[in-house]
């Protein structure tokens, strides 16, 4: 036999080399807490995240605020007289796992009185079927515009802003500076695809031509997308991806010694850039920040809730969580429960279905508002929800463009320092 | 030009894992899924010895090759040696995957999810070379992989060790009779395949980062390039790992993220249909 011949051997191997690594994207360990039957004297919340994965550091700080929200409700005496308790599944981010994980705790009678279905909009498009199907009422922080759909998904509401909300202040900002092209780059993945149609559209109305750019998720290199970009010749450039990507993406900048105005997208800037890039990539740099989770800005200084908030963050351990990733973030798990609390007190109800229509019709709440991220008197936003909109109402003004920062032990955005 | 720089680079890493796979696949014809997590693991510990440890170049670099190199040969004593005489030849690769995934969590549970910056060991200012630009510890991963596979598949071929890996990848039975020590081989590999893996941790991490997904995106690509370029040829690794890292480039450069995979699944599998061993994969005799 020739020596090369033991190749022949392994021609299955290889063949099931082929396999596993088409396989291998699906396969998930499932990290679900073992959980009882909702019993009638508990209010059962699930959470539905990345527990293992990438995009742990976000799952953290949303179950975070979940937790502050719980000790806080609970201490009052729960929703309705019902002591909540707090469930998870671990998706690792993925569609299949997610909806794998919830359908076994549905026919184990394991339903829940609501959840929190995904931190991406393609986990939560995945679940929404099975909460309309089963009418859970369910509360995360999307921002894909296709999930909006009240007719489809009535018992489904979003807790932060669609990628078309957060784009207006983009639109000031390239008329104020006289700009008459807008690149953007992004990955190509829900949330990117949506970010970047939301972008397209606005700047298109505005009169602003729009040029773009897209990788996939396992790009280790941006460097001919931004190539590609570069040729067309934007005046400012929208970046958009979560985590490494964000990396990748200024690292290549700085390759091709591209100088041009580069804006982080509220995906993007919620990434701790300045701890990962040296100062001369951040030149003309900017991220999107909210108002209200910038430190000293007077939409955070004493605002009552969010420094209770914090408090109470830090006292369940979240200080690490506060200091990576923000209060901002943390605060869309803690605003889930805050609004189902809220409209359980106005409904004198804890059903799935009354609640939903509940918060299609929320009383207006008294100064300074329950709830986090749009001010203390609603001044940048709102969570009334109407029959045709399940997201809330955001206002341009809460936005404001600084360059890369940190967070200090509050959670609050600090702009321009490093570490 | 800047694309086809960064074309080459890319194409290094994935030459990369392609050579690591073909290390093992060559001395003891296991196919060892785990080696682009190695990698990953050795973008870690460049972080951990050059970060927190605030150690120079050269101990951050021993200390990857080390550790890397022993977790390797841990991994061919628990997860392989012990399914090596089953008939079931596929047993060792399901054990490898189990192992890439364990690293996986390993990293994860250590470092976290954010990814980690490794300090290049070069000036990080773009050097302009043939009318493109390219930082500088980019080109030395291009120069040092070219290097590594070169010098292995002189290895392979002029030295006895190369020789008797050879032969017990082909019959390990009658390699074991003819005085080859087999077990020793393969250890040998799984060695040589984390040191190679551990010691690139500051080339590959200064550019890619230390993350958690960096092993799952380089593995398939990886096994691309040796099913490109040949499985057993450590030239057609690198041919195979460079072709599909400028391939995946120029057709970024062009055109939007749908394609670039779509390109190069669709030249893996008109070569696995056209030429089934790859383009440097040797022809097999029938047995009649």
């Amino acid at each position: 036999m020739p020596v090369r011949s033991w190749v022949r051997l392994r021609r299955p191997a290889v063949a099931l080399v082929a396999v596993v690594s088409l396989l291998l994207g699906v396969v998930a360990v499932s990290g679900a807490t073992p959980a009882g039957a909702a019993s009638k004297g508990t209010y059962t919340f699930l959470y539905s995240g990345d527990f293992t994965g990438a995009t742990m550091a976000y799952t953290q700080a949303e179950v975070l605020g979940l937790k502050v929200a719980i000790k806080q409700i609970n201490a009052k005496g729960g929703i309705q007289g019902r002591k909540v308790v707090l469930e998870t599944q671990n998706d690792q981010n993925n569609p299949t796992t997610a909806v794998s994980l919830l359908e076994q705790k549905l026919t184990s009678g394991q339903k829940p009185d609501a959840m929190y279905p995904g931190g991406s909009s393609e986990v939560t498009q995945a679940l929404l079927p099975i909460l309309t199907r089963n009418k859970i009422l369910g509360i995360d922080a999307t921002s894909s515009d296709t999930l909006n759909n009240p007719k489809k998904y009535p018992y489904y509401f979003g807790d932060s802003e669609l990628s078309e909300q957060t784009v207006p202040p983009y639109v000031v900002e390239a008329k104020a500076k006289g700009y008459k092209k807008v690149g953007m780059i992004y990955g190509n993945d829900v949330s990117g695809q949506a970010s970047m149609q939301g972008f397209k559209t606005a700047f298109q109305k505005a009169g602003i031509t729009f040029v773009s750019a897209s990788f996939p998720d396992t790009a280790v290199d941006v460097t001919p997308q931004l190539e590609q970009l570069k040729a067309q010749n934007p005046d400012m450039v929208i970046f958009s991806g979560y985590g490494v990507p964000t990396l990748y993406i200024l690292k290549s900048r700085a390759q091709i010694s591209w100088d041009v105005p580069f804006y982080a997208d509220l995906l993007s800037g919620a990434f701790p850039i300045v701890q990962n890039l040296p100062a001369s990539s951040l030149h003309n740099v900017f991220v999107e920040t909210s108002k209200p989770f910038v430190a000293g800005n007077p939409a955070a200084v004493g605002n009552p809730v969010l420094n209770k908030f914090v408090a109470d963050a830090k006292s369940l351990g979240g200080q690490q969580v506060l200091n990576n990733i923000g209060a901002g973030v943390t605060a869309v798990g803690y605003n889930a429960l805050v609004l189902i609390n809220y409209a359980a007190n106005q409904a004198k109800s804890t059903d799935g279905a009354t609640l939903a229509k509940t918060l299609e019709s929320l009383k207006k709440a008294n100064a300074p508002v329950p709830w986090l991220s749009y001010g203390t008197k609603s001044q940048f936003g709102n969570f009334y929800y109407t029959s045709k909109n399940h997201y809330p109402n955001v206002f341009p003004s809460g936005f404001i463009f600084q360059g890369p920062g940190t967070y200090n032990s509050d959670g609050l955005f600090v702009p321009g320092t490093g570490s | 030009m800047t694309t086809l720089w960064s074309g080459l680079a890319d194409g290094a890493l994935y030459a990369l894992v392609g050579v690591g796979y073909n290390i093992v696949l060559l001395a003891s014809g296991v196919f060892n899924f785990a080696n682009a997590q190695l990698i990953m693991l050795g973008t870690y510990l460049a972080y951990f010895a050059a970060v927190t440890l605030k150690l120079p170049l050269v101990p951050t670099v021993l200390i990857g090759a080390a550790a890397v190199a022993l977790i390797a040969v841990a991994e061919e004593r628990l997860a392989i040696r012990p399914l090596m005489g089953r008939r079931d030849s596929h047993a060792t690769l399901i054990t490898s995957v189990g192992v890439a995934v364990a690293l996986d969590g390993i990293v994860l549970r250590i470092w976290g999810s954010q990814p980690k910056s490794v300090p290049a060991p070069l000036s990080s200012k773009p050097l302009n070379l043939l009318g493109g630009t390219i930082e500088p510890t980019a080109l030395l991963l291009i120069v040092l992989v070219i290097v590594v596979g070169v010098g292995l598949h002189i290895l392979s071929k002029k030295t006895m060790i190369g020789l008797g890996s050879l032969a017990s990848a082909e019959d390990r039975e009658a390699a074991m009779a003819r005085g080859v020590n087999v077990r020793a081989l393969a250890i040998g590999a799984f060695a040589l395949a984390g040191l190679i893996a551990g010691a690139f941790g500051v080339v590959v991490g200064s550019g890619t980062y230390a993350n958690p997904g960096l092993g799952d995106n380089l593995a398939l690509f990886g096994f691309v390039a040796i099913a490109i370029g040949g499985s057993g040829s450590q030239i057609g690794s690198l041919i195979g790992g460079f072709a599909t890292g400028i391939i995946y480039a120029e057709v970024s450069r062009y055109t939007n993220a749908d394609w670039p995979q779509i390109v190069v699944f669709a030249l893996f599998l008109l070569i696995l249909l056209t030429r089934p061993r790859g383009l440097f994969g040797g022809a097999v005799e029938r047995q009649v």
